[in-house]
């Protein structure tokens, strides 16, 4: 049996009750999204915004598996990440 | 002539590599970054009474101190101040390829930018305004198709144009909005008060920014308390008042300069929905046939490098034979008999072993450049993560380890593929457990040997399984203990599909076969040479072989050989494996290659033939070894399996982290490593055959 616990900080459960804001892990196939924020730490988020994933923008998500890695598009390219990053997008 | 230097910059997938290529054809000089095992590409030109020396960047997305390639590519425009910066941007994904060039703009170097792939672009429907972006960018534009030769002469015109014009200074600087403008400049002007030598080569505006984006290794320069309090001060400050980390909003405002540029430059014709690439990334990265498609294609990789390459191999042992032939047929009488052994067995023998597999290596690595141009391979490093990940390595170290049963060199030389430096280390240290090629000669010497034949099978099945878990576990205990620190994020870009060029191929193909047989003609030849002096001396008196047969003495001379006193020596320690003196030589002498434990064994067991070497040798094996046969049998295998590899992997090994301490750390680890596991399976074995 897997327990998954879910741990929300106040300010994230802000967030959550914001209309239609969640994670991007949440997001199936095929759906276009904007991004609203990311909770990343300084080198990564420097690094997520060089490869042009910055609030405000749209992505397709094209791969979403249950587990593993994450494919989505962002205008021209296409990025790949763990799962762990996509937790910590938020879209909506 | 004048002599000038131009760096290549760009992001990743951006086609620097083809403009490299167009600029430079096969004039290259690749090496390492002084310290880091980041390749550094020089490249010459010779064009317009201008000397040109290309240097090729590392590419990257950005110039912060995220990865080692950002902080190389940035120290070189620093400290080496070369006098055009080139960057090469991939012009159908214009906005986000922009972005180095905002930072290329922050740091003041003068600038020439390449609209490269803009046949892509076009086809995109995409039309640029090259007139009024180059004037909103302060740079000249040239539109190129680096894969085409398209554009090398405006682009050479370019750079020459930039150098041979005075420096102006910049009128449109990227505003990072009232806020942080102002620190910005209160910063720069305390840094550019400073007296420090240190920073003079600096702009200051940079590293006012710099410091304001919290920049570790900037932050280190700075010593000065003034400056320091002041730019913790100012990042509260932007904290408090815009709600954010400044690095975040000074990125956003990159991004809105950017758009501002493209928004009157760009106009976009065709609105292009479904792309090529979505296609066949639909089949390829498929939830269910991906895996397969990918294994299938390792399969083809290493078919062509072992199977194809087995000819082109035979014909160079031929050659080889046939040298050594030569050189003893031809050899002027009885004198100097023991140079003409040097030559024969220490060189010719040495170097060509080395030597043979060069083809091996031409053709995997024609296959990898093949799998990295297409795109392929970041594709492959996304259907292995899932797996790879569950060990603690990237989805890429798959590659290297499955080249591995093929051979260990060519596999580290391919673990380059791997852009993190920890994920690197932790591959190439356990890419000797995967069962080479010349282990496999070993275990179908003793094999048949030592086991019956409805074991047979099961037996090569279970010593290769046991080497991939053991590898797994090295994986896990090395990311626990020398390699721990948190996995980097995985983000990576999948680039589009595309067709590579030939050029592209044979360039990339010719600098690995190349760096290859550089060292075996150094380092390889050197060590050849020392384990011949080993094998060979000291002799025995003269007269101490009288009455003896030619065999007898072979074992004689072996048995009086630095290497057969080591063997002898070593036999108190090697026991309770197991193991006498006779297996211990050949142990010691298989540090040279590996299937010299089959010829070393030969010598000690004096047989005679060549030709039924193998059989004869596996019937002697079998009169030797009564007691615990197949026990025995394991542990020599187990042994060879998990030990020392071979001297030209522990070479390239040092070749490509860079450090003997490395190659130091792997040979003896893993031999440490062999003898507890093979002494623990021996005494657990007699334990329970009683």
């Amino acid at each position: 049996m897997i327990l998954s616990v879910i741990i929300i900080t106040p300010m994230e459960s802000e967030v959550l009750k914001m209309k239609d804001v969640k994670s991007l892990s949440l997001v199936k196939d095929g759906e276009v999204v904007k991004i609203v924020s990311i909770a990343a730490g300084g080198g990564l988020n420097n690094q997520l915004r060089a490869m042009g994933l910055l609030p405000g923008v749209e992505i397709v998500v094209v791969n979403n598996r249950n587990s593993g890695a994450f494919i989505v598009k962002v205008k021209e390219s296409k990025l790949v990440f763990g799962r762990g990053i996509a937790n910590k997008i938020m879209v909506s | 002539m004048n002599k000038i230097t131009v760096a290549l910059a760009g992001n990743p997938n951006c086609g620097k590599t083809t403009v490299f290529n167009m600029l430079t054809g096969a004039r290259q000089h690749v090496a390492n970054y002084p310290g880091v095992t980041v390749e550094r590409k020089d490249g010459f030109c010779v064009y317009k009474n201008y000397n040109i020396r290309f240097v090729d960047l590392p590419g990257t997305y950005s110039l912060t101190a995220y990865s080692v390639e950002e902080i190389v590519a940035r120290n070189f425009i620093i400290d080496e101040h070369p006098d055009v910066v080139v960057d090469v941007i991939d012009s159908s994904n214009i906005e986000r390829n922009l972005y180095l060039t905002t930072q290329l703009i922050e740091m003041d170097v003068p600038l020439v930018l390449a609209f490269n792939m803009s046949d892509v672009a076009r086809h995109n429907g995409l039309v640029f305004n090259i007139e009024a972006m180059s004037g909103l960018l302060e740079a000249e534009i040239v539109l190129t198709v680096g894969s085409k030769c398209d554009g090398g002469n405006e682009l050479l015109d370019a750079i020459l144009r930039t150098v041979e014009k005075q420096k102006n200074t910049r009128r449109h600087k990227i505003s990072y909005g009232s806020e942080i403008n102002e620190k910005v400049s209160q910063l720069s002007r305390l840094i550019a008060k400073l007296e420090d030598k240190k920073l003079k080569k600096y702009n200051s505006d940079w590293l006012a920014i710099k410091l304001l984006e919290q920049d570790k290794q900037i932050a280190e320069k700075i010593e000065n308390e003034e400056v320091k309090l002041k730019a913790s001060e100012s990042i509260i400050d932007v904290k408090k008042i815009l709600g954010d980390e400044p690095e975040v909003i000074i990125a956003d405002r990159r991004y809105g300069f950017i758009s501002g540029a493209c928004q009157e430059t760009i106009k976009k014709t065709v609105e292009f929905r479904h792309s090529f690439s979505d296609t066949i990334d639909s089949v390829l990265t498929n939830q269910v046939i991906g895996l397969p498609i990918f294994l299938f294609l390792m399969f083809i990789t290493f078919q062509i490098t072992f199977t194809l390459g087995s000819y082109p191999m035979e014909w160079l042992e031929n050659f080889f034979d046939w040298l050594c032939k030569v050189t003893i047929n031809y050899w002027p009488g009885d004198n100097m008999l023991w140079l003409r052994s040097l030559l024969v067995e220490g060189v010719i023998r040495g170097v060509g072993g080395v030597v043979m597999f060069l083809p091996n290596i031409l053709l995997l690595f024609a296959s990898i450049a093949i799998l990295e141009a297409t795109g392929y391979m970041a594709r492959a490093a996304f259907i292995m993560d899932r797996i790879m990940h569950k060990i603690g390595l990237h989805g890429k170290s798959f590659i290297p380890m499955i080249i591995g049963f093929g051979c260990s060199v060519p596999a580290i030389m391919a673990a380059r593929i791997l852009e993190n430096r920890r994920n690197r280390l932790t591959t190439i240290m356990v890419i000797p457990l995967m069962s080479c090629g010349a282990r496999f000669a070993i275990y179908g010497l003793l094999i048949p040997a030592f086991f019956q034949l409805k074991w047979q099978g099961t037996m090569f099945w279970l010593i290769y399984v046991i080497g991939i878990i053991i590898a797994i576990i090295c994986v896990k205990l090395l990311r626990l203990t020398v390699f721990k620190g948190e996995t980097v994020p995985f983000v990576m870009e999948l680039p589009p599909y595309r067709m590579p060029t030939f050029k592209a191929l044979g360039i990339y193909t010719w600098q690995r076969g190349w760096m290859y047989l550089k060292k075996a003609g150094t380092v390889i030849l050197l060590v050849s040479i020392v384990l011949w002096f080993a094998k060979t001396y000291p002799k025995p008196a003269p007269q101490s072989l009288q009455g003896f047969n030619a065999q007898q003495v072979h074992e004689m001379n072996l048995s009086s050989s630095v290497i057969g006193r080591i063997g002898k020596a070593i036999e108190p320690a090697i026991k309770p494996l197991g193991f006498d003196w006779k297996i211990g030589t050949a142990l010691v002498g298989s540090i040279a290659a590996k299937e010299l434990f089959i010829t070393q064994m030969a010598i000690v067991y004096a047989v005679e033939s060549d030709v039924e070497q193998s059989h004869n040798l596996r019937y002697h094996l079998q009169e030797a070894y009564t007691e615990h046969r197949a026990l025995t049998g394991f542990c020599i295998m187990l042994f060879c399996l998990i030990s020392s590899p071979c001297i030209a992997t522990v070479v390239m090994t040092k070749h490509e982290t860079g450090s003997w301490g490395w190659a130091m750390f792997q040979f003896f680890g893993l031999t440490i490593l062999a003898y507890i596991v093979t002494l623990i399976v021996y005494q657990v074995g007699i334990l329970f055959a009683g």
